[in-house]
């Protein structure tokens, strides 16, 4: 098996991955970057609406703090939100210099739209294809450093040895051979785990496998009942129907043509926080004011937003929509349901993006984490939209800096660590696979657990809800153990991929329904019927999951409060 | 694995040449046996090009037989065989809404992505769809080699020069500038009007680099006088801007390079005029 060195790995080349590489290229870091996906079909491409900076006349970052705080339901740690706030306007006018083509006012200034929980318009956007702008234009740059990158390459597993990281054992995935890695720094930068719900925005390719590498190893995972359910997905598509949307004065309606968020956010109406929409979506749909036949979703109307105004600022809106429901938004009213959109928790990491262990936030050295995949955490309980792709390049920036002098402080001890055990491991894992006989096909096994998830820790969850989930759960970690895969070559094999992601999702899910079934309270996003207020007293702090053998094992972490004291939530 | 790639099997060689074969199925009339008169209508007969390089020494293709389903793209169509009948069947996929570039095909004929086109828009009247690589430069299946098509990115610079005078512009850009760009800068580099230009046979640059190359001539905030010696030495003139128009996000790459031929050889005229 062969073996690579560089000073720095990067796993992910979406934002976050590939704005860390520059900064490290920038600091003349040998950087490999791998992604299991070519670079530019990272699911950032596919954010829409915005990116929070407060760069307007009489805005203020002490404004954007607030927001945020407010919006992640007092969850956040306020030392993060504080950077990423304080930093926003510096990163988006440098993704200016860079070139990124932002819609403009009259006066050629960057224009800036209202979202969702924002007390003022502060959302920088690209008409609505905003990631895909950014996710190119950071491309582009990237180019420019000459990086190393292994596109369509998978990491099978983190190389941990005495107490810190020295790499990953990586499968080619065109040539189909395993490779180690040796790596000073490594960073995680994975993305989110929508997939493992049956109804998401997210792409095929965003199974949460930083996360399995993370649990795997022995780490914590933090926060992961906070799923965020995005309220305006396409019905029966899940596609995401972006909140530029509403940024722009759509209306949302129900069965009777009300605009029925005024019952639960009179004074946001429709750019209240995700979180209260989409519950104010499913009560809805409960009390039976759900539209279409079966009743079992609502409408978004753009209509009288006028097709200038459609076609100026939400034409991929407009285009995806009729791709996909063959309609035309300008005369007719969209089907939307939530969705599963985004993951607040993930692998937990101090404000210099070093994954930390505990509840005293000791760094584990060598391990670095930025964007979807990190839980710093900056969104708490519930994100406000525009807020991830800022986080992606504040933070992923932040990480390429620090990572660079992790580099440049620790000379690596070269051969010092064992990489054989490591790899024999990742070989049995993809051996076991690539010969199974018999067993459950990955695409049944993960569409079981999809719909568990989907029914049981959607929207609103219980403790009914949760424990059956938990006890389904076992059943399908046991099936998962043995996956058949019909494709045997070696060459591209998607088959074999598609089972070690489902395996993965399996893997952190796990700690996804341990945590919702422990937190007793309705914060940001988790919404518990059989405990609907929120519990300061007792749940002000942050979830940690750990694998314990066949089980979970939860402690806690408390939440950084710094000039924001927690108050209620209303919109 | 070593041993598993040392046996290479002598396969059923399918000695007919592809293009041959499709004109034969074409020619031949849909037989109406009692069997298939009971069938319904909306069963497909669906010819992917199949290539395994552990397996075969060259492409072949499999006929699979599907229902339609209802509203089914074609990438919908790849993902139920691929989960049904054979999962060895291989393909690029991820956002599944025209977004990323990933799925590029052919399919009768017709460069697209594979998650944004219908099955029913494309299939034949005897209910047969034929599924293929964008290109020949296959690894498997329909996954094609990219490499080289990301690589000539790179001759172009394809990254902003920033003006000297940057800095007293405050970040500002005009709406008529940002008009200037169209819709260059909406490319998601999925390559398929690079699959029909056959420019890496010819050595030309092919005309997703030329629309880059585009995307930062006409953007103000760019100062690159090099790439512009790059682009106007190598103006395409073997590839068919025609057929480089099947752009599915309709940014017309032969449009965009006639601009800047036109523009390159205005400049040079200038350049002519003011000389003395």
């Amino acid at each position: 098996m062969s073996t690579l060195t560089h000073d720095i790995l990067i796993i992910g080349a979406g934002l976050a991955g590939q704005r860390a590489a520059i900064e490290a290229r920038k600091q003349n870091m040998d950087v490999g970057i791998i992604s299991k996906v070519h670079p530019v079909r990272s699911h950032s491409v596919a954010a829409a609406g915005g990116i929070n900076a407060a760069i307007g006349e009489g805005d203020d970052w002490k404004a954007h703090f607030r927001d945020t705080v407010y919006g992640s339901d007092f969850l956040a740690d306020q030392d993060a939100v504080k950077i990423l706030c304080q930093d926003a306007p510096s990163r988006v006018k440098e993704m200016e210099s860079w070139g990124v083509v932002f819609s403009r006012t009259n006066k050629g200034e960057i224009a800036q739209r209202p979202f969702g929980g924002q007390s003022v318009a502060r959302t920088c956007y690209a008409s609505d294809r905003t990631g895909h702008m950014l996710l190119h234009t950071t491309y582009d740059q990237l180019m420019k450093t000459r990086p190393t990158i292994y596109s369509e390459h998978y990491a099978l597993s983190l190389i941990t040895e005495n107490n810190h990281c020295a790499g990953a054992v990586v499968w080619d995935m065109e040539k189909g051979k395993i490779i180690s890695m040796r790596a000073n720094a490594v960073l995680l930068a994975t993305g989110g785990y929508g997939r493992a719900f049956s109804v998401t925005t997210n792409a095929r390719i965003c199974t949460g496998d930083g996360l399995s590498l993370a649990y795997n190893a022995g780490l914590p995972l933090e926060d992961m009942e906070f799923v965020q359910f995005h309220p305006s997905g396409m019905y029966g598509k899940g596609f995401l129907v972006s909140e530029a949307s509403r940024g722009e004065g759509a209306y949302l309606l129900n069965s009777k043509n009300e605009r029925f968020m005024k019952k639960y956010a009179p004074q946001k109406m429709e750019l209240a926080s995700r979180d209260i929409i989409a519950r104010a979506i499913m009560s809805e749909i409960a009390h039976g004011r759900g539209c279409g036949s079966q009743k079992d979703h609502v409408y978004l109307d753009v209509r009288h937003l006028g097709e200038k105004k459609i076609i100026e600022r939400i034409p991929e809106i407009r285009k995806t929509v009729h791709e996909q429901l063959g309609m035309d938004c300008v005369k007719e009213l969209i089907p939307i349901i939530p969705t599963a959109h985004y993951s607040m928790g993930g692998v937990p990491t101090n404000v210099h993006t070093q994954v930390i262990v505990d509840a005293h936030n000791n760094p584990f050295p060598g391990l670095y984490a930025a964007g979807e995949v990190s839980c710093l955490s900056v969104h708490g309980a519930n994100r406000l939209g525009g807020n991830s792709l800022l986080e992606t390049i504040v933070f992923g920036r932040i990480a390429g800096q620090k990572m660079a002098e992790h580099v440049r402080e620790n000379t690596r001890n070269k051969g010092s660590v064992d990489f054989s055990h490591h790899e024999e491991k990742a070989r049995a894992r993809v051996d076991e696979l690539l010969t199974s006989v018999k067993g459950t096909k990955s695409h049944v096994l993960r569409t079981k657990l999809q719909q568990l998830m989907m029914e049981n820790v959607g929207v609103y969850r219980s403790k009914t809800g949760l424990t059956s989930a938990q006890r389904a759960w076992k059943k399908l970690s046991t099936e998962s153990k043995a996956i058949h895969v019909e494709d045997k070559s070696p060459t591209f094999n998607m088959d074999l991929i598609h089972a070690l992601e489902c395996q993965n999702l399996v893997t952190f899910s796990q700690s996804i329904i341990a945590s919702a079934l422990a937190r007793t309270e309705t914060r940001g996003s988790h919404a518990r019927t059989d405990y609907p207020a929120r519990n300061d007293q007792k749940w002000l702090k942050h979830s940690m999951a750990v694998q314990h053998g066949e089980n979970v094992q939860l402690f806690y972490k408390p939440v950084i409060i710094a000039g924001y004291a927690p108050e209620a939530r209303h919109y | 694995m070593a041993a598993r790639q040392k046996k290479r099997k002598q396969t059923r060689k399918n000695t007919r040449p592809r293009s041959r074969e499709t004109k034969k199925r074409q020619r031949a009339p849909v037989k109406k046996t009692r069997a298939t008169l009971n069938i319904e209508k909306s069963i497909l007969h669906v010819r992917v090009a199949r290539y395994n390089p552990q397996m075969d020494f060259h492409a072949r293709t499999h006929e699979y037989h599907v229902t339609l389903n209802k509203g089914e793209s074609v990438l919908d169509l790849l993902t139920r065989i691929h989960e049904t009948q054979d999962g060895s069947l291989t393909f690029r996929a991820s956002c599944g809404y025209g977004g990323c570039g990933a799925c590029g095909v052919k399919v009768n004929g017709k460069t697209v992505l594979g998650c944004v086109t219908q099955v029913s828009d494309l299939m034949t009247e005897n209910q047969t769809i034929h599924i293929e690589p964008l290109h020949e430069n296959v690894i498997k299946d329909l996954v094609v080699d990219e490499k080289p098509f990301f690589d000539e990115l790179e001759k172009i610079s394809p990254w902003i020069t920033p003006r000297i005078n940057d800095v007293k512009r405050n970040h500002k850009m005009g709406i008529n500038d940002v008009q200037k760009l169209g819709n260059a800068h909406q490319c998601i580099l999925c390559g398929i009007c690079n699959a029909h230009a056959e420019s890496q046979k010819t050595g030309e640059l092919g005309p997703a680099a030329m629309v880059k190359a585009y995307r930062y001539r006409m953007d103000v905030r760019d100062a690159n006088t090099q790439r512009d010696a790059v682009i106007s030495k190598q103006f395409p003139v073997h590839y068919s801007l025609e057929k480089a128009n099947a752009c599915p996000r309709s940014i017309f790459p032969g449009d965009k390079i006639k601009e800047m031929r036109e523009l390159s050889h205005k400049q040079k005229q200038t350049f002519r005029g003011v000389k003395k």
